[in-house]
């Protein structure tokens, strides 16, 4: 979303300041600025802002600039953002945008951050090719997946429609699939074993978390109702009901084999 | 002795390769020979579908190709035949991936191990139909009685003789026996006399294909279907056994005796 001005939009999650495309960074500044000026009686001591940087292609320098701007003036920034709208995936998948640098801390691709309910926010997301070496972030995908279609990423994946039989997603972290999950989900690659995959409607063809790989039975499954969501238990994969409290655990006795 | 190397080829797409590739395995491994079926449509990957084997792939015949996995590691055994494999096609790769030469490898790999390695073609002369006619040692010509469809087919045959690739032999899928005797369809003699190859068999019309496609369970492993007996015969005559032709008619008197009596017959 391009936008002229700065926009305030207030979320259930808090306030979310939403900075217009402007190349022009002392311009950007000013605009900010400005717009905190006129509405700070209101907004101030807004805790856990998020700061949507659109588009723009800025240095993690720039970014700590703009945060502070917006803490002058007495509210926090939990969380920078690359906003709405991330990617359209083609072959190969390149996010088209990315989310804004704030120094992510190390630790494996799906370390989440508690405290923070959207999670992995941090860390500039680089459309890079799945490596397995750490890289934090989320990349959105808006659409479906097709058959043929791959979509591979050292973070976790979000996907806003379905994966379809034949598609495949290979995240470092989490899967979430904000659809039918029909095709082929592989979190935590390559051996992240406390990743999840979620789906509104779980019917993958084949799953994979780390090196464990689970396929349904053979035979005719019925279409679940409702959200499900599989992890690694005892070396195996295994799917239940999605519940955002149980998504929260980290980990479980036993989880840590092979660490 | 090293195992032959069929491919099963038509030109046209739809006619029923992959269904005739499904099912000649099938029909081969029932009789217990040792069959690995290659899937050479890559990028629009369906004969794992077609034998319900598609959750079972991890690797496929790109990664193979490219070093990245074992033979042994791609190749999916079949769920209801001990001694039938499948090597899948990768789909989100394209016909580009794959060399003629490196096809030609695998394919003579396969045969050291296999009685019988049987490539599915994708429709079209271009690349994909290079890969899998690469290693061939014969063919396998699929028509349906369809001028277009025949066409196709004899550029095919034409496209064999040019690259040494032996004895293609044809394969009339989806005959119906009503149409051809009320002269609305091209008879088998018909298509030989264009095609002049010898005759491998004929594939009646049969719904049970379509329901057996969507199941994953290849007709030929159904012993009531008519098209299921029809791929049987076939494989038998790959096999090198002497097999007659069915008579095609026996289903045409049932629907002339349904007609007599009024049962609706939508054909």
């Amino acid at each position: 979303m391009k936008t002229e001005d700065v926009i305030f939009k207030g979320t259930k999650r808090g306030l979310c300041i939403i900075l217009p495309h402007d190349e022009d960074f002392q311009r950007l500044k000013g605009k900010l600025a400005a717009k905190l000026e006129k509405t700070s009686s209101f907004f101030a001591g807004a805790t856990r802002a998020v700061l949507d940087i659109g588009e723009l292609a800025l240095s993690d320098d720039d970014v700590r600039e703009l945060v502070s701007i917006v803490e002058s003036f007495g509210m926090s920034v939990s969380r920078v953002a690359g906003g709405i709208g991330l990617a359209t995936v083609a072959e190969p998948p390149v996010p088209q945008r990315a989310g804004a640098p704030v120094p992510s801390k190390p630790g494996p691709a799906s370390e989440r951050t508690h405290g923070d309910s959207e999670g992995n926010g941090h860390g500039r997301v680089e459309g890079e090719q799945l490596s397995g070496s750490g890289a934090a972030g989320t990349l959105l995908v808006r659409g479906t997946l097709r058959s043929g279609q791959r979509t591979s990423f050292g973070g976790n994946i979000v996907v806003l429609g379905d994966v379809n039989p034949g598609a495949e997603v290979v995240a470092g972290g989490d899967i979430v699939v904000m659809g039918a999950l029909r095709g082929v989900a592989h979190a935590g690659a390559p051996e992240n074993k406390s990743a999840i995959v979620v789906a509104l409607r779980f019917m993958p063809t084949q799953l994979r978390i780390a090196d464990v790989i689970a396929r349904p039975p053979d035979g005719e499954s019925k279409a679940p109702r409702s959200p499900e969501m599989a992890r690694i238990r005892n070396e195996q994969i295994v799917i239940e009901a999605y519940s955002a409290r149980k998504a929260e655990m980290e980990e479980e006795p036993g989880w840590k084999e092979g660490l | 002795m090293e195992g032959r190397v069929i491919v099963v080829t038509s030109g046209k797409g739809g006619v029923g390769k992959t269904t005739a590739v499904a099912n000649i395995g099938c029909g081969l491994a029932s009789r217990g020979k040792k069959v690995a079926l290659v899937d050479a449509d890559i990028g629009l990957r369906n004969l794992d579908i077609v034998l319900g084997l598609e959750n079972r792939i991890v690797y496929d015949i790109v990664h193979v190709i490219e070093g990245k996995c074992r033979l042994r590691q791609a190749l999916i055994r079949d769920k209801r035949l001990q001694t039938l494999f499948l090597m899948p096609a990768a789909q989100s790769r394209d016909k580009e991936a794959v060399q003629p030469e490196q096809m030609r490898q695998l394919t003579r790999n396969l045969a050291q191990e296999f009685d019988y390695v049987v490539v599915d073609c994708p429709a079209g002369i271009e690349r994909g139909f290079k890969n899998a006619t690469a290693g061939a040692d014969e063919a396998v010509i699929v028509t349906t009685p369809e001028v277009s469809a025949v066409r196709d087919a004899d550029r095919i045959v034409g496209l064999l003789e040019a690259q040494g690739v032996g004895r293609p032999r044809l394969v009339v899928n989806r005959l119906r026996p009503e149409m051809v005797k009320r002269g609305e369809m091209l008879n088998v003699e018909d298509v030989i006399d264009i095609l002049a190859i010898d005759l491998l068999g004929v594939v009646p019309d049969d719904e049970s294909v379509i329901t057996s496609t969507n199941k994953g369970e290849p007709v030929v492993l159904d012993g009531a279907s008519r098209a299921g007996e029809a791929f049987r015969r076939i494989a038998a005559r790959i096999d090198g056994e002497n097999v007659p032709f069915m008579s095609l008619d026996a289903g045409g008197l049932w629907s002339r005796l349904k007609r007599i009596i009024g049962i609706g017959v939508s054909r």
